[in-house]
Formats: C-alpha cells, structure tokens, sequence
C-alpha cells in the first residue's frame, strides 16, 4: 500500500516542501528510507516503531520504503518522525487516506507516542503559507510561535495518539487562535534601563542619538567605567519592532533553537554579546549545517562586541561587508544560505592596555607604541563605518552613592520613536529606513547646508585635524540630531554637537 | 666636495667606527684619498683592528662610492660636513662634532637661533599642555625648536611647532633611510617639507640603543638653550641636560609636582641648578635675552554663559560629567557649547572625557 504525506525542510531561514512517500511491501521486515536522509531521519525507524506501538496502534511487519522527494537535496532533523508514522499507519489502513490530503505535519516523536517540539518550526509555516499551504499540524509545544500567522489553520498536537484520533474524526482539536502581535508587544521587558545607570551624561546622549538614527558607536572608557552596563540599557531605548521585523528576527531565532516556548515570537530587540575568543564562524555563520552566526542573531537589534581590540582581527574584519549590505552568505559544501545581518553595533574599548590612558596623572603603565598598537588594532575601514565614538568617563564615588533618579529609557525612547518618524517619513519611498543607512544620494539630498555651516564644517576640519573620512558621519549624524531635534535643516549647533563624537578623528593623543 | 669630504663621508658608511677612530683617520689621511691610501698604509693598522681594516679594504672602489653618494643625493640627502660653511657655527663649539650631518629639507635652519625642547617619552597632560605654551610662545619669536623626533615630549614640540607655522630640526639616531619609532615617519615627511631632519650617521645606519645617548650632544650642541617640559627619573633628556650645561648652553627645567613620578627629573635639575626653574615661557624668553611681548588681547567675544564653564576648568581639568553637574545643564547642550569653545581654541580637550581651560 502506498501513502503520500507532506512535510517541510529548511534551507536557511526559508523553507520547502518535501513528500514523504511510504509504501509497504509484503516481504522480510525493514525500514529503508532514501531521498539523501541524515541520520536523525534514519533513526527514526526506532522513535517511530515504539511510538506506534505504544500508542497502541499496530506496526506492520513488513518491508517498509520510505523516499524523500525532491530526492536530490539533503534533509536533516527530526522533524519527519510524525508524517512517517502517520503515513505507515495510513498505507495500513489505520487512518482514512483522505483525511490527511493538504496537510502539513511537523513533529518529532518521543518512543511513549509523545510529539515533542522542533526548531525551525516558524519559517517553515511561513514559506509553505506563500505557497499556498493551509493547514499544519506542529506539535503542541510550538504553538506560541505559529499563531502569529493568521489566515492558515494550525492544529497543534501533544501525542501520536491524539493526533490519529483527530485524523479519524474520534477527536476534536481546536484550531490554533491567532494572537494579536500588539499583545505580545505589551508583554515585552527588558532588563536594563537607563534609569539605573547613574550619571554619564554625555555617553547617554549619544546613545540616543546612536537610537535615532541607527548609528553604530564605539565607547571608549577605562575599565569599570560602565561600558557594558550602558550598552545593555540600549536595546531598551530602541524603537518597537514592527510586525515584519519581529517576523525576520524570529526566524533566525527559530532556525536557531533560541525561541521561549512561553513567548513564541521574539518581540525584544535582540542583543546579542559574543565573547571576544568568538571565532569568525561563530559570528558569521556557518558549521555544516551552516547555521545562523552572532550577527545574525543581532538582526534588528544590536550587536555589542565588548573590548572590540580583543578580537581576532580577521574575525572582525569579516563584519566590514555586512555592516554594509545587511546581510550575509554563507557558503558551506551541503548549501548555500542568505541571512539577514543587519545590527547596529555598539562597541567598546579601553583607551590602551591597561585601560587607563589619560585617567589622572599616572596611572598609566603603558608605553607610547603600546597605547599605539591598540588604538591600531581596529582597521581604518572598519572605524569608518562606526559613526559615533564616545568617551566614557570613570566613576566616582560620590556618583555612585548619589541618589537623585535618572531618566527613564521609556522617556528617552519617546524622543527616539519620534526622530525614527521623521526617518520614515523622510525615507518613504527607498529601503532605507534610518539615516545612518544613507546613500550617497540620499546624503546630497537630507544632508544639505548652508553657507554658514559650511564654513562651521570647513573651519572644524581645520581646527581640530579631522581626517576626511570624518565628513559624512559628522553630517549623516547631524542628520540625526536635526531629527531628534524636530528641525528641517542641520543648524549649527547640530554640526557642532556631531563634531564631539569623533574623538578618534581628532589627535586623541599625541 | 674636498677630498677631506669624501673620506669622512667614506668613513661614516661604516658604523662600527667610534668617533675617536674616526677623528684619528681623518688626520692621519688629510688631504689624502683615503680609499687609496689605505691599504697601502702603515700607521692605520694601530688603529683599526686587522678584522675591521679588512672589512673596509673591501669597499674602496670608487664605484661602490660614488654610488652611495649618488644615491643620497637623489633621496634629497644633503651632506654637511664640518668643513662646510653651512655647518652650524655653535655645533662646532662643542667638544666632539660630528664631522657630517646628513640632512632632509630646509638646511638654512641649522644656523638659525635654536632652543632644544626634550623630555620623557611618556607624557602626561600636564606636559603635553606645558610644551605646547613654550614651543608656542618661542615660535612666535621665531626661535627653531630642535628635538628628537621620539614619542612623547618630542613628538609634541615638533607637532605644535608645525602647527604654529614655527620652525624645527628633527635629529635622529640612526640614519635618515631608519625613522624611530616608526609611527613618527609621517611627521618626520611633514618635517622635511619645510623644516629640517637630519643624522651624524650615514643614512643607511640603523638606530642602535647607543647611538639615542650621543645623540643628545647634537640636539644640545645646535642649541642655545634646552628646555625639558617634563622628564621622568631615568629620561635620556637628562643627557641632553648634561651636554648643555658641559657646552656652556642655558639649562630650563619646568618644575612638576614632588609626586608626580614623571617630573622627577626636571625637579631634580632644579634642585641642582636652581637658575633653570623657568615659570612661564615669557620669563625663559627674557632670560634669553627675548624682549617681553605683551600678550595680544584675545578677541574672542566670550558668550556670557560660556564664562562660568571658563571658570570652572580654569585651574583643573574636570570631566563632561562634573562640568554637566556644576553648570546643571542637559548633555546636547554642553556639547554644542564646549565643541564651540574649543573651536574657538579657548579649552581643550583631554583624553577620557574632560576638559581643560587653554590659557593656563
């Protein structure tokens, strides 16, 4: 008897369809699967047998062919353990063929008949939803993140058993309701908020200047200054993703294995921290299975690489393109995957060695090519591409012990959300939709001055010896300052607020 | 070029040469060519060890010569010896002149009125801030700063010199193809447009340890004057300070605070030579024999509320933070005001986030 069932696989974060055709042959008893299957897929004749026994259902004893259509691509994972045993027991009779036409099924088995959770689970449902598929069965535990999607029917199981009894109509499931994404955005918390992170002017400023236009920054300070801490508080400043946004980083997330069975959808904007030993594969992407990388990971939110000269430097070097394109291609022997990359990055670094260049009178041990050397770490290029750098002062006491509140991020974010309208606004009809992301003929066009701010411009870089390279940021983030500002032009004292956060440009020691 | 010339430049292709050896070379074949002379001669092999002697009966030719010269020529080398009327008039006075200063760019400088500016390698703020009134003040009256072209204090009288349109001599230790340290070789370039680096070693020399302290003697010997800002225990300054005060030349020392590891030096000297105590750079220029030029009235208009910032960096350095708190004023706005401030050149500003006012 021959059975069809349908499934999905992952390539990436996108997924296609795969047929699992399974026919029973009178024969010697066996269980061969083909259609290029790893061997979690091979195993499964162990998961499957005891599932279906011990569901209470009859497993055949005969030959058992399994194929795997598109049968030129290689499949992976686990999640083919519950259409396979409905499909042997629909070539054994034990559920109406037509019952189970148009579904999808999803789902690993446990051997007491358990469907137990996959990864993955969300850019499968919405690749099969673009091409048509309807209706899904997902095992129970991955309910949160599918019922997101509206316009497809979800049935959610929690046993083999359930689910054949559902299939043959003794059973009722209800159908997945749809959650509304505003609902899941009211639940949102994050840890970190700027209202415990006592003084620090300056540093929160630009932070929220960084927010508003989606800059990357650097935060240079001497160790215990509150770097971490401040760039923790970030996400929490950021402005609330959108529908499509919390769709992609969710995605990602699910191909990863990192979605909250509670939560289902990611809402917070990610913020990722990878440790400076990271290896370019870690941050890129990669592995066999060419998995999603740290940046990735930061898609949408932000990436903070603390200590950045701790890095390798090819490992940091390789974010060059990516800051970019806002993506990344991994290319790995099985197949070739496309993920999203775009993050900003917050950075931080000590001013030398041993972190207290300039800090007091003589604190510092290290000698003048030490300082050097670790201020050339980080390459030219990649400098270029952080907007923002910003001194971070060291704490003193009498701050610390000082109890007069601080604004919150909630406050601060109003101001962002609003400079991020203008944005919007500004940028309707391009793909861009912050002003750090400007091409050069956007910047002709948003980033024009007047002769009095021209000569601003022109008498700073004659001051204060900024390298040219210098240009564009101190505009693109005057930009930004103008927004949050709530002004149509640049005025000067946005030029002269933009110019402050190129403390590398300027001699920044002698 | 004399034939006297030709053997001392023949003789400074081979640093192994000590200075005594060459002195005795160089009379012994005056008037000679000595790269004929001395293969054939006697009286050499009393001085130069047979090792040595054969290494440089190797290279008589006057090919290989010629070449050399040819080739620092065409790298813009200027070759001064001590019997050139160029050479500078107060060099010669002292006790062992280099016999050839290897020079790149403006070589007019070298008889000019000049003052040595040395000190640590490490600078704190203090010194930086220090060095960058006095080269100022010298170059408005036209005084050449001569230095070393290290890190720290030296870096920075060369840069601020250049940057008031004053003038300097770099003096290096080894030879001029050897920049040290190599993160200077873009100011040595800058240097050698319009002002002057130069070596008593050949170019092709590399800068060993023991060529940094002999050095000193020419900075100190071009000079009228040496100044150290600021100069740790051990400093080499402090051999610049030695041959100065050996060579007849004025010594400053601009006193630091008794704690401060790196002022030890300059305190040192000013206890050993209470006349070099120099407070201000209006004080040494008259020392110098300078008339005192008034200070010209800034005309900057001062915001009336940029004075209380003015005032509370005025003595101190204070970080963003502390002047925020003082002033009670939000962080955007005291960045349009500082970034104003020190366009105007009124503060500066300081690593790790603070400031200071610029008229000490």
């Amino acid at each position: 008897m021959l059975s069809k069932i349908l499934s999905f696989a992952l390539n990436g974060i996108s997924g296609y369809p795969v047929e699992i055709e399974l026919d029973i042959n009178p024969g010697l008893p066996s269980y061969d699967v083909v259609g290029l299957a790893d061997l979690a897929i091979k195993e499964s004749k162990a998961r499957v047998k005891s599932a279906i026994q011990n569901s209470g259902y009859k497993y055949p004893i005969h030959k058992i062919i399994i194929n795997l259509a598109p049968a030129d691509t290689k499949k992976e994972g686990s999640m083919y353990d519950l259409p396979i045993a409905l499909a042997i027991l629909t070539a054994s009779e034990e559920i109406p063929k037509e019952k189970l036409k148009n579904f999808v099924v999803l789902g690993e088995l446990s051997l007491d008949g358990e469907v137990r959770k996959l990864n993955g689970i969300l850019p499968m449902i919405i690749s099969a939803k673009q091409m048509g598929f309807k209706k899904f069965i997902i095992p129970s535990e991955n309910s949160m993140e599918a019922s997101y999607i509206d316009d497809i029917e979800v049935y959610a199981v929690a046993t083999l058993k359930d689910t054949v009894q559902f299939l043959k109509g003794e059973k009722e499931i209800e159908r997945l309701k749809v959650k509304s994404f505003e609902s899941a955005l009211s639940e949102r918390t994050y840890k970190n908020d700027f209202a415990y992170v006592k003084g620090q002017v300056s540093a929160k400023r630009a932070l929220e200047i960084a927010a508003a236009g989606g800059h990357n920054i650097l935060l240079i300070g001497p160790p215990g200054s509150g770097k971490t801490m401040l760039a923790k508080c970030f996400p929490s400043i950021l402005p609330d993703m959108t529908f499509e946004e919390s769709l992609e980083v969710t995605k990602i997330h699910s191909v990863a294995g990192l979605i909250d069975s509670q939560k289902g959808i990611v809402v917070e904007r990610p913020f990722r921290s990878p440790h400076h030993t990271a290896t370019l594969i870690a941050l890129t992407g990669g592995g066999t299975k060419a998995k999603p990388g740290e940046i990735s990971l930061a898609h949408n939110g932000v990436l903070f690489l603390d200590e950045m000269p701790e890095y390798a430097r090819n490992t940091i070097e390789t974010l060059r393109q990516p800051m970019e394109d806002g993506y990344i291609t991994v290319s790995r022997n099985a197949n070739t995957v496309q993920y999203p990359a775009s993050f900003i990055l917050v950075a931080s670094m000590n001013p030398c060695p041993c972190g207290y260049y300039g800090n007091g009178t003589d604190q510092c041990k290290c000698s003048p090519t030490a300082i050097h050397n670790y201020l050339n770490k980080i390459s030219g290029p990649l400098m270029d591409r952080i907007d923002l750098h910003i001194e971070v002062d060291s704490v003193k006491y009498e701050d610390l012990s000082d109890d007069r509140l601080e604004e919150k991020s909630a406050d601060i974010k109003k101001r962002v959300d609003k400079a991020r309208k203008i944005q919007l606004e500004r940028f309707k009809d391009t793909n861009i939709y912050s002003n750090s992301k400007m091409g050069e003929k956007e910047f002709k066009k948003f980033c024009k001055l007047d002769t009095s701010c021209t000569d601003l411009v022109e008498m700073a870089f004659r001051k204060l010896n900024l390298s040219a390279r210098a240009y564009n940021r101190i505009l693109k983030v005057a930009r930004t300052i103008a927004d949050l500002d709530g002004k149509e032009n640049i005025e000067k004292q946005h030029i002269l607020e933009a110019i402050q956060y190129r403390t590398l440009d300027k001699k920044y020691k002698v | 070029m004399t034939v006297d010339d030709n053997n001392i430049i023949w003789l400074d292709l081979f640093s192994f040469l000590s200075y005594s050896k060459k002195a005795k070379l160089i009379n012994l074949f005056r008037g000679k060519n000595i790269r004929e002379e001395i293969v054939k001669s006697q009286e050499v092999k009393e001085i130069l060890s047979d090792h040595d002697l054969n290494q440089m009966c190797l290279l008589t030719s006057d090919v290989y010569f010629s070449r050399q010269v040819e080739k620092f020529k065409s790298d813009g080398i200027e070759m001064i010896t001590i019997n050139d009327p160029r050479y500078p008039y107060l060099l010669k006075q002292i006790y062992d002149p280099p016999f050839c200063l290897y020079c790149k760019g403006n070589v007019d400088l070298l008889n000019t009125y000049c003052v040595g500016v040395v000190g640590s390698r490490k600078i704190t703020e203090y010194g930086t801030i220090v060095t960058k009134e006095y080269v100022k003040a010298m170059c408005e009256n036209n005084i050449t700063i001569v230095s070393g072209l290290a890190a720290g204090v030296d870096s920075v009288a060369h840069k601020t010199a250049l940057e008031s349109g004053g003038n300097t001599i770099a003096v290096l230790a080894g030879g001029l193809y050897h920049i040290y340290p190599s993160f200077n070789s873009n100011l040595a370039k800058t240097i050698t447009e319009n002002n002057l680096i130069l070596s008593e070693n050949s170019p092709d020399s590399r800068p060993l340890a023991y060529f940094f302290p002999i050095r000193n003697r020419i900075i100190a010997g071009l000079s009228k004057a040496v100044l150290l800002t600021e100069a740790g225990k051990k400093s080499g300054a402090l051999h610049t300070k030695n041959y100065a005060i050996d060579n007849n030349r004025e010594v400053f020392a601009v006193p630091g605070r008794i704690n401060s590891p790196m002022s030890e030096g300059t305190n040192a000297i000013i206890k050993e030579l209470q006349g070099a105590i120099t407070l201000s750079p209006a004080d040494m220029l008259e020392s110098l024999g300078f008339k005192k030029i008034d200070k010209k009235e800034q005309n900057v208009q001062v915001d009336l509320t940029d004075q209380p910032i003015l005032d509370f960096i005025k003595s101190e350095k204070k970080t963003f933070q502390q002047i925020a708190d003082h002033l009670n004023m939000p962080a955007n706005e005291l960045n349009i005001k500082l970034m104003e401030l020190e366009m105007e050149g009124l503060i500066e500003k300081l690593p790790n986030n603070s400031y200071i006012s610029a008229n000490l």
